[in-house]
């Protein structure tokens, strides 16, 4: 992951683990200050484990839309990274080509932050290209685009992430996802609050 | 309320069931590719993304 902000530009490494859709371990790997950082949601709740300070801390519902580890994504993206589709209404705007406009509006039971999100989908590969977020007046926040899609066993997913907050010029963070393995045999064991120390390691 | 109003209402409301349907569908196939849940009964849901 790259974070560029005002003409600076900082790369970083880690690795997911995830199961089902409420669970998620991260682990950071680079740059050294950072390595062994690591992060675990249980359902929209977050963790982080600081080695430096060997402390665990919860983050808080009121810094769930800050910056993850200052980059253009959120705590609360991190947390709730599967719920789109337990928390917002799909409609079907245009469909062009191979390629279908879709607007979310969040369920009227859903705690979330965005007041729709614009998602444009590939049917043939059944994976995003870009998705915009709005928020509750509707204005533009920012946006996602995603490229270089590849094929993992029998998944597709795009490999290359591009966030960019709407009306900071320079400012973007990109991702790219060197590999994903599906279906694996994951131990319950990275999704307990002592992971967050065991596997910082 | 004449039966041509009432056909008018009802292929309206067939259109957007169809229309949440598939937008429905569409979001459950881009979940299922970034989550590797084809099936619950087929596979695990788990992944893993070595980012390094």
């Amino acid at each position: 992951m790259s974070i560029t902000s005002r003409g600076h530009k900082r790369t970083m490494k880690m690795e997911t683990w995830s199961t089902g859709n409420k669970k998620s371990f991260v682990k950071t790997l680079y740059p050294p200050k950072d390595k062994g950082i690591t992060f675990l949601s249980l359902n929209n709740q977050m963790w982080q484990y600081v080695p430096k300070i060997e402390r665990i801390i919860k983050i808080p519902p009121s810094m769930m839309l800050q910056k993850w580890m200052g980059s253009d994504i959120t705590n609360d993206d991190i947390a709730k990274q599967s719920s789109i589709v337990d928390d917002y209404k799909p409609k079907i705007l245009k469909k062009s080509g191979n390629i279908v406009t879709m607007q979310l509006t969040p369920k009227a039971s859903a705690a979330v932050v965005w007041g729709k999100i614009v998602s444009h989908i590939d049917t043939r590969t059944y994976t995003n290209t870009k998705d915009i977020f709005y928020d509750d007046e509707g204005k533009e926040v920012r946006i996602f685009t995603y490229k270089n899609i590849k094929k993992f066993g029998k998944y597709y997913a795009p490999t290359y992430w591009r966030v960019a907050p709407v009306g900071k010029k320079g400012s973007y963070t990109e991702i790219v996802i060197e590999n994903i393995q599906y279906d694996i045999d994951i131990s319950g064991d990275y999704f307990k609050k002592s992971a967050l120390k065991r596997f910082s390691r | 309320m004449t039966t041509v109003k009432k056909i008018l209402i009802f292929f309206c409301v067939f259109v957007v069931v169809l229309n949440a349907d598939e937008a429905q569908a569409i979001m459950k196939k881009v979940d299922n590719n970034m989550r590797g849940k084809k099936c619950l009964s087929e596979v695990k849901d788990e992944y893993y993304i070595p980012w390094a």
